[in-house]
């Protein structure tokens, strides 16, 4: 029988490319050849809109840059900022950083849990999943006054504290979290289709991850130890005690696993940076402030530690001396860099970001060569790919 | 444009990388560090894939990541910049290569780093920098008929197809 290798063209819109992604496949019947990802249907020209704009003004769209976690993009441009123009952050700032960037990299991964197992059939742990990601989303909302653009952070700080109670609220969702943790691994973890579908499927091995800088939990579950929170620490996090989660196939079932695992140290770190906060509950806080009321920058309770902002900044004179810096953070996908190059104008020279997800569908199709089409979705989904970030 | 990107500003003591690289006979050019204290070192385009493979196979520095290639114009010259990072040591390093702004060409690292490929072909297609020997170099994120770089400082916004931009 005479056979030839079909071409098949899949996306842009497809429901389970997560985005706008086309892929260009040659099939030999069900066993995939080549794939070829076509991106660039989502850039928005993100570095170009930076040279024409001052610092301040750049700052809200950088939440646009990956919308799922919005605060790590933030805190990645404000970091390199930051050091470029040597400003300092008050802890209490820090703290509220890392409450709010734990509570968002729970949120994405909850999207991605749910995303990922629409994708292999499975249509349940949708809703399970973003009813808690309604409750983190609705925190959110209650704190910076949006639901996914959060334009919270400012250079050398955070713009407001938190709002009355709204602490006691996130220590009673982290005290409710880990039992929702342990439902969906009650659904999902042992049932045999999900296992099927997923172990031994999609195996990234540790030399080729590295050969194609995978960065994050795709990293780590294939056994290589890199987690920048606590290799290269950045805010406070080596003040907080967790652990790095790791996994030892990286398969499509160890990338759930190490996301999995993940969420319950998130949980665990908010625990502890409530907890350890400076000056506590903003009311309380207040009151300690009047009662001290010495206004000398090393007290502990109205000194710098406790102010939200360090030096004020006026936008329009804000221009930090020439030269570069760049940022590097752990965000849910993996390695996010900001690399800023100022020439002493209040607009920046070159932005340049550096995000996880393009080497990961850069990956595909080395991961993709001689599987079923089958699995297709199995191994893309269980990358994480949010496509805004491929394209910027 | 400030003097911070023109070549040779002045003389900086070479880092702990640089010396390594120095002793073993590369003939770089340190410069200034970043504002967060990341080495960075100058490259001549020829001698970029030896160092990256040095870098890369050398048990003391063992660069094993392609963070990311991207480039600078700045003004007579292009940068290319490459961020390499170490899961041994977890360090960082900075490789910057001056390149001529008339002829824009340097040697692809994809022989060394898969990563480099797309970032290569990024870069390609928002600043113009050719990468020799690099399997498909081709725009990535632009369509295939645009008509120049992006990322210059010369690029001209007023490209029939911006038209709308002027309501």
């Amino acid at each position: 029988m005479q056979t030839q290798e079909l071409k098949l063209n899949v996306g842009p819109q497809h429901p389970s490319t997560h985005g706008v992604l086309r892929l260009v496949m040659s099939l030999d019947g069900e066993i995939i050849n080549d794939i070829e990802p076509v991106i660039g249907y989502l850039h928005r020209g993100m570095e170009k809109l930076a040279e024409s704009r001052t610092y301040h003004q750049y700052l809200p769209m950088v939440d646009r840059v990956d919308y799922l976690s919005s605060f790590f993009n933030q805190e990645s441009f404000c970091l390199a900022v930051e050091s470029l123009a040597g400003l300092k952050v008050p802890k209490r700032a820090e703290y509220i950083r890392v409450i709010t960037m734990e509570f968002n990299r729970i949120a994405s991964h909850l999207m991605w849990l749910a995303s990922f197992l629409l994708d292999l059939g499975a249509t349940s742990p949708l809703f399970y999943a973003f009813r808690e990601r309604e409750d983190i989303y609705t925190l959110f909302e209650e704190l910076t006054g949006a639901r996914m653009m959060y334009n919270y952070y400012c250079f050398g700080g955070v713009k407001k504290d938190f709002p009355s109670g709204w602490m006691k609220k996130a220590q009673d969702l982290c005290k409710k979290m880990p039992k929702c943790f342990d439902e969906y691994e009650a659904i999902i973890t042992n049932n045999p289709i999900f296992l099927r579908r997923t172990k031994d499927i999609g195996v990234l091995t540790k030399e080729m991850a590295l050969d194609f800088g995978i960065t994050g939990p795709n990293l780590r579950a294939s056994g290589i130890d890199l987690d920048l929170r606590k290799t290269n620490s950045y805010s406070v996090y080596n003040e907080l005690d967790f652990k790095t989660c790791l996994a030892e196939n990286g398969d499509s079932f160890d990338r759930y696993i190490v996301r999995i695992d993940e969420m319950r140290e998130s949980v665990k770190i908010i625990g502890q940076a409530l907890e350890k906060i400076p000056g506590g509950t903003p009311e309380k806080l207040l009151v300690k402030k009047t009662n001290c009321g010495c206004k000398e920058e090393s007290c502990p309770i109205c000194g710098f530690d406790t102010k939200l902002t360090g030096k004020k900044i006026v936008p329009l004179a804000f221009k930090p001396p020439a030269g570069e810096a760049i940022s590097q953070i752990e965000s849910p996908r993996g390695i996010t860099t900001c690399y800023i190059v100022s020439d002493g104008s209040p607009n920046p020279y070159r932005v340049r970001w550096r995000t996880p997800s393009f080497s990961n569908v850069q990956l595909l199709p080395e991961l993709m060569k001689g599987k079923i089409y089958a699995d297709l979705m199995a191994i893309f989904g269980s990358l994480d790919v949010v496509l805004p970030e491929v394209d910027r | 444009m400030s003097d911070y990107l023109e070549n040779n500003i002045q003389e900086v003591a070479a880092g702990q990388l640089a010396a390594i690289l120095q002793n073993n006979g590369f003939n770089v050019k340190p410069q200034k560090n970043t504002a967060d204290n990341i080495e960075v070192i100058e490259v001549s385009a020829d001698k970029l894939v030896e160092v990256a493979t040095f870098l890369k196979m050398n048990v003391d520095t063992h660069f094993d990541i392609l963070f990311s290639v991207s480039g600078i114009d700045a003004g007579e010259s292009l940068i290319a910049v490459y961020h390499l990072f170490s899961t041994q040591f977890k360090n960082n390093v900075i490789l910057k290569v001056w390149l001529d702004r008339s002829q824009p060409e340097i040697a692809s690292l994809s022989q060394v780093y898969s990563a480099s490929n797309w970032h290569e072909r990024e870069t390609f297609d928002l600043l113009g920098i050719k990468f020799i020997n690099h399997p498909d170099l081709k725009r990535i994120l632009l369509p295939e008929e645009w008509i120049g770089h992006p990322l210059r400082k010369d690029y001209v916004m007023n490209d029939s197809r911006l038209v709308w931009n002027k309501r």
